[in-house]
């Protein structure tokens, strides 16, 4: 079915026009919000909150009250200025994507790149502005930061000029790919380093100076009342230093990026070399970051143990690998066919260790910025009370804030790597890294809500909703591109196989994952202490393994029976179900061998009877002719239809007049009789099959019916057999409606009925030992499950399908 | 003795242990369960063979009418909970339907694609399906444990969802209103998806694979090739699958008695099984509950029918309309 490429191109670019949109919209409303909370939160008298409508009909009057003069200075940051910035930078974006004439959408493109890169720093001076103590240092930080991005702005404008790469021409594309190359690397390298260098300096700004402000105001305090409490000040030093320390952070993302950004332009040797050098990075950053942490983080225990243990370790093993593969890249070499072959792979090693990055990024930042505020909270309530109005409307404000603009940094971050991934998006590769992001952007705001609703009340999450679902949308929309934009496909038709295989995986994986965990949570848990199994860890290995429950599981009292015994001598009654009852709410001891053993009982004379009476129906229906075989075989196979249930009560009554009521054979009868049914229809499609000519030849040589049936058909049937006996052991073994209703007496009980009992027993709450009883009840069908995995399979599609 | 004679009597004796048990313990409670519902219930464990009087229809109008039943004290404070329990049954269906056939098919469509691993995903998918009931039931009924005694003990449901901030505080899955009868159907529609996934793998795998190369070399898409060639060449599968799914829900039982303990006076999250069990184990109710066990053999009949009908019928509308081109 051929398509109309070039239409299919606009309603791309409308989407990418939409989504440009609803980007920046998104972009900025937190911010500003931020702006606001942080003014209001610093002047109590101001209760008022305000809207954004209301903003933007006072936008030039508004200045807020907690600076120390930037805002009054410099009228730039006023927010109606950032919405007016960012609504001319929508209208860019759809002229340039509307734009029929090449040359104008060259230039419009161009305007675009430079207000990108500009619009950045004025989001970063907006959340600055709401954190009061660092307004002066932060000014000159950005203004650096502004002349920076510009210059760097107009340096990618003119290399777009020169190569000319939004073209809808590929061949010229193509032609011009090492100048293209360049270009980009310019561009993200430029992206990455105005967008965090500010960060990292506020980060390490906020520290010192915040340091030396609360030092003062503390040594005032402390002359004027002595018994204050010495140990705030040193948390707030140190939460202070600590501040400092996370602008290390910011290394993680920028490597991250700028490892995704390389992987997908990768076989430059000028590549390779920034790929290396990012790799490095990412590993001294953990490095560095664990140093600091080490020293620092009093405050922080939990956290500090959560990222120590599990992200550093990966975040090296990571960055390790990255050198690993980086190295594999020789330098030297230009790109020879094998390297073709195998570069995908590598460029994908790069994706996932990238993306890997920057998750791992986001989650301690969340966890610190959450656990900072909660332990100002404390602080809060411990504090005396001088302390408190002098510290606590701008403490509480500044990590507020700061812990806000941590989130709101993960939005550029998505974003940044969105539109360097939309820019290249000639390629199919680019296209399945903005899914990632689509993906991680998806991910986000669950997580700050997460975060933002254990920690903050009212204003914020209420204003962040919107932020959410818009980013959400954002991403959806983005992993919906990628499915539908199918340009260029037959250009790289084995990489988007891949980038298909690497997502199917993925889903496979996860599915596999939700397929297991609880098995693998139960087997953990049978060797834990109570207190450990439910100390809500997803997963975790038990601290000490504790074996006594299996020993005690398998071997333990058998107090069952000798109570059945006495109660049995003291009553003189055998089969009374109100004794049994009584006594059956004493039985959870570990017995679970006997009750091993009577399952094994049970399910191998079902299994025999199933077998035998079966195969001689299935004889009887396909060799012997006779009328009425047809109508005999619909017979049996209508008990497929039969539910259970309804052979309970009738079978209870009889058995209970039969006087096998509570044995085991009161559940070898029922179970066999339900398993006919399939075994009949598969033996008897079997039989068929096998050729009449044997049986000929047999009765010529003098075999009875006898002798054929056994000497004959019995070991041509072996397959069939196995598969009924499969499906009966699976039945039989895991029934738990008749095995519950008709065994009363405790030493009876098969396996099921065993384990569930000991978990049900209302004095008996130790849970390890029913762990270790469902394992114990498990294994077997487990192991013979792993052995012949294949064969179970078979036999299970068998039944259903003959059903 | 004749030759036809000594066929008779092989025949007889080929029959003859099979027809017995298979009578015994399908055919005959048939016919015994019908007859047990139109009986009052009886004390039968003091006197198991004291027939108690024959009531006609009234068990039958007594599960669909609400009345307090001095022999029911639990639930004489509760409306009838059969109709809800109806409800519940057709609500696992849904799910099953819904929920657990469509993951299934997907899964089984993208391994038949040959992807890598394929056995090894078949094989972990399918594990849950070998297990026994009891087992996945306690397992689930530890993952949504609530600390309700304060104990410091927390399932790991509820830790997730508090460190997710879904909930603030711990929430008891099994027993609130609003989670407990998705709760109680959530780890049966998991365990089973494995067994539909198989079964659909298989009939995807058994399509012969030059239709697959016909369509490849036309230009199909994956996706193309899913849904206009596999699917549809699969219906005969689905159709068991849909059964198995219907009749599987209808007579769910185990997964529910486990995860909800046998002592569960809580009516929300019980299916009619499940309440035929309560009955059964608690008050020995025969009469009602046999009347139950023929209303579900009854429903898994119609429904069967009806999904057959509906399968078929398609069918061969299809290949009429097909002939018709």
């Amino acid at each position: 079915m051929p398509k109309d490429i070039s239409s299919k191109k606009i309603d791309i670019r409308i989407i990418q026009i939409i989504m440009s949109i609803c980007l920046i919209a998104m972009f900025f409303i937190p911010f500003i919000t931020i702006t606001f909370n942080g003014t209001t939160l610093a002047d109590p008298k101001n209760d008022e909150s305000m809207s954004l409508i209301k903003l933007i009909v006072e936008g030039n009057s508004f200045t807020p009250v907690n600076n120390l003069g930037m805002f009054n200075d410099i009228n730039f940051f006023n927010p109606l200025y950032i919405l007016l910035f960012s609504i001319l930078f929508a209208i860019v974006m759809i002229i340039v994507a509307l734009a029929k004439k090449k040359c104008l959408r060259k230039w419009m493109y161009n305007i675009g790149i430079m207000l990108f890169f500009v619009i950045p720093i004025y989001a970063v001076s907006i959340i600055n502005s709401s954190i009061s103590v660092i307004q002066e240092v932060s000014k000159y930080e950005f203004s650096t930061g502004i002349y920076l991005s510009i210059i760097l702005g107009c340096l990618f404008a003119y290399f777009s000029n020169k190569v000319d790469f939004y073209n809808d021409d590929k061949d010229s594309y193509l032609e011009n790919k090492e100048k293209v190359r360049l270009l980009y690397i310019l561009g993200s390298i430029a992206v990455l380093v105005t967008m965090f260098l500010p960060m990292i300096g506020i980060d390490f700004k906020t520290g010192l100076s915040s340091y030396k402000t609360y030092y003062y105001s503390f040594s005032n305090i402390l002359l004027i009342s002595e018994d204050i409490n010495i140990r705030v000040l040193f948390t707030v030093f140190e939460e202070n230093i600590n501040l400092g320390a996370l602008s290390v952070f910011w290394l993680i993302p920028i490597t991250s990026i700028a490892t995704i950004i390389f992987a997908s332009l990768k076989n430059d040797r000028l590549v390779k070399i920034l790929a290396f050098i990012q790799g490095a990075l990412s590993v001294i950053s953990v490095i560095l970051i664990i140093t600091v942490l080490k020293d620092n983080y009093v405050l922080f225990e939990g956290v500090k143990r959560i990222f120590t243990g599990y992200g550093a370790v990966i975040l090296i093993a990571t960055g390790v690998m990255l050198l690993i593969v980086l190295a594999m890249n020789r330098f030297d070499q230009p790109i020879p066919d094998i390297i073709k072959r195998t570069r995908i792979n590598h460029r994908f090693a790069y994706i996932i260790l990238g993306v890997l990055g920057l998750i791992l990024y986001i989650l301690p930042q969340a966890g610190i910025s959450a656990k900072a505020l909660n332990e100002l909270a404390l602080m809060e309530v411990e504090a005396v009370k001088e302390l408190k109005i002098l510290f606590n409307q701008m403490q509480i404000a500044d990590l507020t804030n700061n812990f806000v603009t941590y989130l709101g940094y993960l939005i550029p971050v998505g974003i940044i790597a969105m539109f360097l991934f939309l820019v290249i998006n000639k390629h199919k590769i680019v296209k399945f890294l903005a899914l990632l992001n689509g993906v991680l952007l998806f991910i986000t705001p669950l997580i700050n809500r997460s975060v933002l609703n254990s920690i903050l009340e009212g204003i914020e999450v209420a204003q962040f909703r919107i932020t959410y679902v818009i980013t959400m949308l954002i991403g959806a929309i983005f992993i919906l591109m990628f499915y539908t934009d199918r340009d260029n496909k037959e250009q790289i038709v084995s990489a988007s196989d891949k980038a298909n295989n690497v997502f199917q995986s993925a889903l496979l994986i996860l599915f596999a994952v939700v397929q297991l965990y609880p098995l693998i949570w139960l087997f953990l848990a049978s060797f834990m202490s109570e207190k450990e199994m439910f100390s809500g860890k997803v997963l975790q290995l038990p601290d000490v393994w504790h074996i006594e429950y299996y020993s005690k599981v398998l071997f333990g009292t058998r107090a069952d029976e000798t109570i059945m015994e006495s109660i049995q001598r003291i009553t003189g009654s055998t089969d009374s179900a109100a004794i049994l009852k009584f006594i059956t709410g004493n039985t959870a001891d570990g017995n679970i061998v006997r009750y091993f053993g009577n399952s094994l009982f049970v399910v191998g004379i079902t299994i025999v009877i199933v077998l035998v009476c079966s195969a001689m129906v299935s004889y009887a229906l396909t060799r012997i002719e006779w009328k009425g075989n047809k109508l005999m075989y619909g017979f049996f196979t209508l008990g497929m239809m039969i539910p259970v249930h309804v052979a309970l009560a009738p079978l209870y009554v009889r058995f209970a007049e039969m006087g096998i009521l509570g044995t085991l054979w009161s559940l070898i009868i029922p179970y066999a009789g339900f398993g006919l049914s399939f075994a009949i229809i598969v033996l008897s499609g079997f039989m068929e099959s096998i050729p009449v000519s044997l049986e000929e030849a047999a009765t010529i040589d003098g075999c009875g019916r006898f002798g054929i049936f056994t000497k004959i058909i019995l070991p041509m049937l072996t397959p069939s057999l196995a598969t009924v006996t499969i499906f009966t052991f699976l039945g039989a073994w895991n029934e738990l409606m008749f095995a519950s209703v008709f065994i009363n007496k405790g030493i009876n009980r098969t396996i099921t009925v065993g384990i569930n009992h000991l978990a049900t027993a209302q004095y008996n709450t130790e849970y390890g030992l029913i762990f270790a009883g469902l394992v114990v009840a498990s294994l077997p069908t487990l192991i013979f499950y792993l052995i012949a995995s294949d064969q179970v399979q078979k036999s299970l599609v068998t039944g259903s399908v003959k059903e | 003795m004749s030759k036809n004679g000594v066929k008779r009597l092989d025949i007889l004796l080929f029959m003859i242990p099979a027809l017995i048990i298979y009578t015994f313990v399908v055919v005959f409670p048939i016919f015994q369960s019908v007859r047990y519902s139109f009986y009052e219930d009886w004390e039968w464990i003091e006197d198991p063979k004291a027939q108690s009087v024959q009531v006609g229809v009234g068990n039958w109008v007594d599960l669909f009418v609400d009345e307090v039943d001095p022999n029911m004290p639990d639930l004489a404070l509760n409306d009838n909970p059969f109709p809800s329990s109806i409800m519940n049954s057709l609500l696992l269906v849904f799910l099953s339907l819904f929920v657990q056939l469509p993951i299934a098919l997907f899964f089984a469509l993208l391994l038949a694609r040959g992807t890598r691993g394929e056995k090894f995903y078949r094989t972990i998918y399918f594990i849950p399906v070998i297990l026994s009931a009891v087992v996945t039931g306690l397992i689930w009924q530890n993952i949504y444990r609530t600390d309700a005694y304060s104990t410091g003990a927390i399932g790991v449901l509820n830790a997730i969802c508090l460190k997710l901030g879904i909930i603030d505080k711990q929430k008891q899955w099994l027993v609130n209103d609003d989670t407990a009868l998705v709760c109680a159907m959530i780890p049966i529609v998991w365990q089973y998806i494995g067994q539909h996934m198989l079964l659909m793998y298989a009939g995807a795998k058994s399509i012969s694979s030059s239709i697959y190369e016909a369509a490849k070399i036309d230009g199909a898409t994956d996706n193309q090739i899913d849904f206009q060639i596999t699917i549809p060449l699969m219906k005969p599968i689905l159709m068991v699958s849909v059964i198995w799914a219907v009749t599987g829900s209808l007579k769910a039982f185990d997964q529910l008695y486990a995860l909800l303990g046998q002592n569960s006076i809580n009516d929300i999250n019980k299916t009619v099984p499940s309440l035929l069990m309560f009955r059964e184990i608690r008050y020995f109710n025969f009469g009602s509950s046999s009347a139950m066990a023929v209303f579900i053999v009854l429903e898994c009949l119609v429904l069967t029918y009806f999904i057959t009908k509906l399968f078929r019928g398609r069918k061969e509308k299809k290949a009429k309309e097909s002939v018709v081109k």
